[in-house]
């Protein structure tokens, strides 16, 4: 039923027609794309079997190039083009990415799919841990800026002795500093500090720097966060405690940083239990935008740290090597990564909505 | 005159209340501090490199934002059009489109543009105008969703409808009356999201380009970003010495001196981030814009 909502429709729609368009560009681009790069020059090395990068070989081409067609346009475009195809070849061995074009065939296609899916797979581990850990650390906040307990507690500390309370003021400051710094720092910067590279990051630091790092959960937390506190003035939590509706942090122990943390969050008879029930039902739509956020994030950790086996690596090196019909195939993965991450969230908002819609 | 900055309030209490002014305060008084103290303490061609980077960085920021509005306002200018004349296959293209460009991560979008530019213009001042028009179209679909959003917050309200009913045309009503007049401070707290984004992407972009495509391109000829400075070799070295500060703490004070380019340049770059962070959340606060 859900999935003939207009919204999922609407993504199957978008799916079909934009996977035409890469099918199409694909194969418009596979089809021209190695018969036209270097075709002239290479077609003449092989008829006369010279070498390109053999100096006497190509001293005796670039000769009959000139003797051939004397000074003409035709003959400055040849000689360009067998410079051009040397660079190439050089710079294809100093990448050690092979010395030609890769085409895409099946087997190239089935390792990007391969490498696509595992992609998938990471990507729906970070965007739980995410999803998980944003509401947890902005509860977390919540509780501290608007609980009853949290002001009196800092009442509390206002009276406490002067020093002591400047002094815990100021490690407060340093430690939220760090952790701003932290939070907020492309993942460039946390891998040259903690010397992270392709050849030690594991699947563990992998998933805590995409988590962590290039402000991917300050953001998103801080989102939720908003939810909370939007739905935190609203009528029915008003009304609910003129009418007595426990809304002490800690007086029951319901609020308990254990419940906080807890992947099931519930709060017992708390009026947070419904602020909490409407923020994440309105965090659950929101989330598509932060899933996109999440993949900028994880592509930035792959190519920043150059971690060698990724669908972006493989990317960067179509490009690199203008290996257009490669590029497009891995772009189309990519969407269809993100279009299954729009459907899975519109699907669980749906989902959750029709239960409030009864 | 005299102002008491601390008992009477003044300047200081006004900016404790206003938490967005207090950390704009901060971010220009940080960014005063930083040139000062780069200008005594690094060496001239690496200060004019931060001085470029940081620049370039922010004019590329500025200048991508104001494009992005163009670009979202200009999008959200054919869908009106389109949705009162009951255009429906104007709207689905624009729908596609504005899908296909939100279902592209915005890296690789940028990425593209890089590369593209590395092939084509590397050389020309147009490559300051590609990145910029690459950006805009990027965030221009945030700009849409926040102006629709509050349009149909205000079609909502009847607000809308009575204006209609009034004879006050529709461009008035969108330009004046729900965008200059009621959505101000969205529409600033918007351009502040996009920019602290563009600067983070451009140095995303920017480092992985010269790090990743270093053998394809000359690095003098792509715009210097503060990611560009960070790719550097000798940023690398200077960040990888503020490890030296865990295990050896007198070390810090050499930190500001010695190691001073890539410290800078990853100061830039990060407070940036976290002071439009907090400039955004304050605004929100001020100006109550969650509701």
């Amino acid at each position: 039923m859900i999935l003939k909502k207009k919204e999922i429709r609407e993504h199957f729609i978008g799916l079909a027609f934009f996977t035409a368009l890469f099918a199409a560009l694909i194969f418009f681009v596979s089809g021209s794309e190695n018969e036209n790069k270097f075709s002239e020059i290479k077609s003449l090395l092989t008829a006369a079997e010279l070498n390109p990068e053999n100096e006497l070989d190509a001293a005796t081409l670039l000769d009959a190039i000139k003797n051939y067609y004397k000074n003409s346009p035709k003959a400055d475009a040849l000689i360009a083009e067998y410079f051009a195809y040397k660079e190439f070849l050089l710079t294809a061995r100093e990448n050690k990415s092979g010395a030609d074009v890769r085409s895409l065939d099946f087997s190239l296609a089935l390792s990007l799919l391969g490498k696509a899916a595992l992609f998938a797979f990471y990507f729906a581990l970070i965007g739980f841990l995410l999803f998980y850990l944003s509401e947890s650390f902005a509860l977390l906040k919540f509780k501290r800026k608007n609980c009853g307990a949290g002001k009196q507690q800092k009442k509390a500390e206002k009276e406490n002795a002067q020093i002591m309370n400047s002094l815990k003021k100021a490690g407060e400051i340093i430690l939220a500093a760090a952790g701003y710094f932290i939070l907020f720092s492309p993942v460039y910067l946390i891998g040259y500090l903690f010397k992270f590279n392709y050849e030690n990051v594991t699947f563990f630091s992998y998933v805590i720097l995409s988590v962590f790092t290039n402000g991917v959960l300050i953001t998103s937390a801080n989102k939720f966060y908003r939810l909370l506190e939007s739905e935190s003035v609203k009528g029915y939590v008003e009304t609910a405690k003129i009418k007595g509706v426990n809304y002490d942090c800690s007086a029951d122990g319901k609020i308990t940083p254990t419940r906080i943390f807890s992947p099931f969050k519930f709060f017992g008879e708390h009026i947070l239990t419904q602020i909490y029930k409407s923020a994440h039902l309105q965090y659950l739509s929101a989330f598509k935008e932060i899933a996109r956020f999440q993949i900028t994030g994880m592509i930035i950790v792959e190519l920043a740290l150059n971690l060698q086996n990724g669908i972006f690596y493989e990317l960067l090196k179509a490009l690199k090597g203008k290996e257009t019909a490669v590029a497009i195939f891995i772009l189309m993965l990519v969407f269809f990564v993100v279009k299954a991450s729009d459907i899975v969230t519109d699907y669980l908002f749906l989902k959750e909505n029709a239960k409030y819609e009864n | 005159m005299k102002i008491d900055f601390v008992k009477n309030g003044g300047v200081w209490r006004e900016l404790k209340k206003a938490r967005d002014k207090f950390w704009a305060t901060v971010f220009v008084s940080a960014m005063l501090v930083l040139f000062v103290w780069n200008s005594i303490f690094l060496n001239a061609p690496a200060f004019d490199k931060w001085i470029t980077a940081t620049a370039n960085t922010y004019l590329l920021g500025v200048f991508s934002t104001a494009l992005a509005f163009l670009f979202g306002g200009a999008f959200v200018a054919v869908r009106i059009h389109a949705e009162n004349k009951n255009r429906s296959l104007a709207l689905s293209v624009l729908r596609l489109v504005l899908d296909f460009l939100k279902s592209i991560p915005q890296i690789v979008w940028l990425l593209f543009g890089y590369v593209f530019l590395i092939y084509n213009f590397s050389d020309t001042p147009l490559r300051y105008a590609w990145l910029a028009f690459v950006l805009a179209l990027v965030f221009a679909n945030e700009v849409h969703d926040e102006i629709i959003g509050r349009i149909n917050f205000f079609k909502k309200s009847g607000f809308y409808e009575a204006m209609l009913a009034a004879g006050i045309s529709e461009r008035r009503i969108i330009l004046r009356d729900v965008l200059l007049l009621n959505s101000l401070p969205h529409l600033i707290n918007r351009a502040i999201i996009v920019f602290a984004s563009v600067v983070f992407l451009l140095c995303s972009a920017d480092f992985i380009v010269s790090v990743g495509l270093s053998n394809e391109l000359s690095l003098s000829s792509l715009p210097v970003t503060l990611g560009n400075v960070l790719a550097n070799i000798s940023s690398k070295e200077d960040i990888l010495a503020a490890r030296e500060v865990f295990a050896n703490p007198l070390y810090l004070p050499k930190l500001f001196t010695a190691n001073l380019q890539g410290v800078s340049a990853a100061f830039t770059l990060v407070f940036t981030l976290i002071s439009a962070y907090k400039i955004s959340n304050g605004l929100v606060e001020r100006k109550k814009l969650v509701k």
